[in-house]
């Protein structure tokens, strides 16, 4: 065995640790004097966990609406076009995984809006449960704020880079993508989309849709209005197999006569950048027309 | 043990969080200044998850008394691909050189035999890492690289010594043969990264196609501030990077020692505050 700590080592682990508790407590005073704008994530994954942290750290921020769902919801940014709106849409995730977090934090908000989108069968995004759920992390935010997702400095650096210095936009509809670019992804979605669900998949997305179902109920007994909704795609990807035979699977978990169905858009050239995600332009159009059709839903 | 950690929680993890972009259908979108700037970012991603994890054995190791061989000792400061293998995966490429390279003759059966016992120690090599055509195309693309540079050398190697070029034009040679080295074991990964190796020239047609589109800064500012610790690593590693440390270790040892508690208080803390989301070590694969 190696001998442990020997005398003359000790100026190297006292500098060491003075390093580290010098950066800890210096980095902590800065967040907690409102020196350090808070980054909203520089990654998808890394903005989830923010979304998800903010509704339980914050809960004076905490609003009376709430709209779940994928990126493809995350992409409508809503709570910039209506404050009383809180994002709980995640990118890579579904509205199942929004409903967990929304139910773990205890708010029950007025209204919630579901995105209604085949996303649903890949399930609860275990990774960012895992994440929000790990023991003693919630307390150790509550007490070390730069411990919480939005202050982790390389994001924080990152993000004051990017906006402030290099002045990108962190937004994640581009519209950079080329005409051509767009169309090789998309015939490349309509035709994962045209595959018929596997034996697993098909199981998979029964089962998420009876979660879905019980978190909507749930809610609905506690008051809440609850409207599910269907985002746009581009046209072809509406004929594919997935896209019908999903909606006729909620439809018929979620009977029009029972629960709320926001009205499909009637326009059908929407822009989108891979088949799915609509660009940022027709995102807009979109999410000006979802809040007013909300407003007027009953 | 606290590099190994630094370079897999905080390098690593946060990394692979843009490299899912090289994966299909994504890449169909990606432009070729960022599909560049990708290939970087998974190049930096393998070699900090697996030094990184390579570290933490070692150190893991030497606190219970062991000593295990240092697997990796800066590769992407390497001036030749066959430097590159000495640097990279130590212990595999001694194995595959003890027991494969010289029991089939080495180099002592000829040059054209050399060339072909590269490519064929290489192509096994790549199979090593798992049943599939595209680790065998990775492991010939690696021998075909040493086998033409073999070539180089052979041809080259008088003329160069003959018209002492190596001091005549010395940094600059050594720079263009470690960006060419990098950039050729960069575009090597591109296999281990996707699942086909028809995706691997997708990707690179993808990127062609994309060209006239602009680079995504929002996946470029992240992924060269997240290079620059290791590229300081390796830094520190040249022969330039060598000598001063030493002239400051010799200047003032106490002082040196202090710098170099901080620089390791500096690694701990962002341990502590930024490690990314926790993933499997992507050698954990093979």
């Amino acid at each position: 065995m190696h001998s442990s700590t020997s005398n003359s080592e000790r100026p190297f682990f006292i500098a060491l640790v003075a390093t580290f508790a010098v950066l800890l407590v210096g980095y902590e005073l800065l967040v907690r004097a409102g020196r350090v704008d808070s980054s909203r994530g520089i990654t998808f994954f890394e903005e989830n966990i923010v979304k998800a942290q903010q509704l339980r750290d914050y809960p004076n921020r905490r609003k009376e609406s709430v709209a779940l769902g994928s990126s493809l919801t995350a992409n409508l940014y809503l709570p910039s076009l209506d404050g009383q709106f809180v994002d709980l849409a995640f990118r890579g995730g579904n509205s199942l995984t929004g409903f967990e977090i929304l139910q773990e934090s205890g708010h029950v908000p007025k209204f919630i809006l579901v995105e209604m989108t085949d996303t649903l069968k890949s399930g609860l995004d275990k990774k960012l449960l895992r994440q929000q759920q790990t023991t003693g992390f919630g307390t150790l935010r509550s007490f070390l704020f730069q411990t919480r997702q939005e202050y982790r400095p390389i994001s924080v650096g990152v993000h004051d880079i990017t906006s402030e210095v290099l002045k990108v936009e962190l937004r994640g509809t581009k519209t950079s993508t080329s005409e051509d670019a767009r169309a090789k992804a998309i015939a490349g979605y309509v035709r994962g989309q045209s595959a018929e669900y596997s034996p697993k998949e098909s199981a998979d997305l029964d089962a998420s849709l009876d979660a879905l179902k019980s978190f909507v109920d749930e809610y609905l007994k506690k008051g809440t209005r609850v409207v599910l909704f269907n985002p746009p795609v581009s046209e072809p990807a509406t004929k594919a197999y997935r896209y019908q035979e999903f909606l006729i699977r909620a439809l018929n978990k979620f009977p029009p006569e029972t629960y709320t169905w926001l009205k499909i858009h009637p326009r059908k050239d929407w822009v989108t950048n891979d088949g799915s995600h609509l660009v940022k332009e027709d995102a807009d159009v979109y999410a000006a027309w979802l809040l007013q059709e909300v407003k007027q839903s009953p | 043990m606290i590099v190994g950690f630094f370079l897999k929680l905080v390098i690593a993890d946060n990394i692979k969080d843009y490299t899912w972009w090289i994966a299909f259908p994504y890449y169909e979108v990606v432009s070729f200044k960022t599909g560049l700037i990708l290939i970087l970012a998974y190049s930096v991603q393998i070699f900090t998850d697996f030094a990184g994890y390579s570290l933490i054995a070692i150190g893991l190791a030497w606190m219970f008394g062991y000593e295990l061989i240092q697997n990796f000792n800066f590769p992407y400061i390497s001036q030749s691909i066959s430097e590159f293998w000495r640097r990279w995966h130590i212990s595999l490429s001694t194995w595959l050189r003890d027991y494969l390279y010289f029991p089939l003759g080495g180099n002592r059966k000829g040059k054209f035999r050399t060339y072909v016992n590269l490519m064929i120690v290489m192509g096994l090599g790549g199979l090593w890492h798992g049943a599939a055509i595209s680790y065998i195309i990775w492991g010939l693309y690696h021998g075909i690289g040493l086998a033409i540079e073999r070539m180089f050398a052979d041809l080259l190697e008088p003329l160069w010594k003959r018209y002492k070029l190596e001091g005549a034009l010395g940094w600059w040679v050594a720079l263009a043969k470690g960006l060419f080295v990098f950039t050729f074991v960069s575009f090597g990964w591109l296999l281990f990264k996707l699942t086909t190796s028809t995706q691997a020239i997708e990707f690179v047609i993808a990127m062609w196609r994309n060209r006239a589109m602009p680079l995504d800064m929002s996946v470029a500012a992240p992924v060269i501030l997240l290079s620059i610790p290791p590229f300081i690593y390796h830094l520190l590693a040249t022969p330039r990077g060598m000598a001063l440390r030493k002239s400051w270790s010799e200047k003032s040892p106490a002082r040196y020692r202090r710098l170099e508690a901080c620089a390791f208080g500096i690694l701990l803390y962002f341990i502590f505050a930024n490690a990314g989301s926790s993933d499997a070590f992507i050698y954990f694969q093979f």
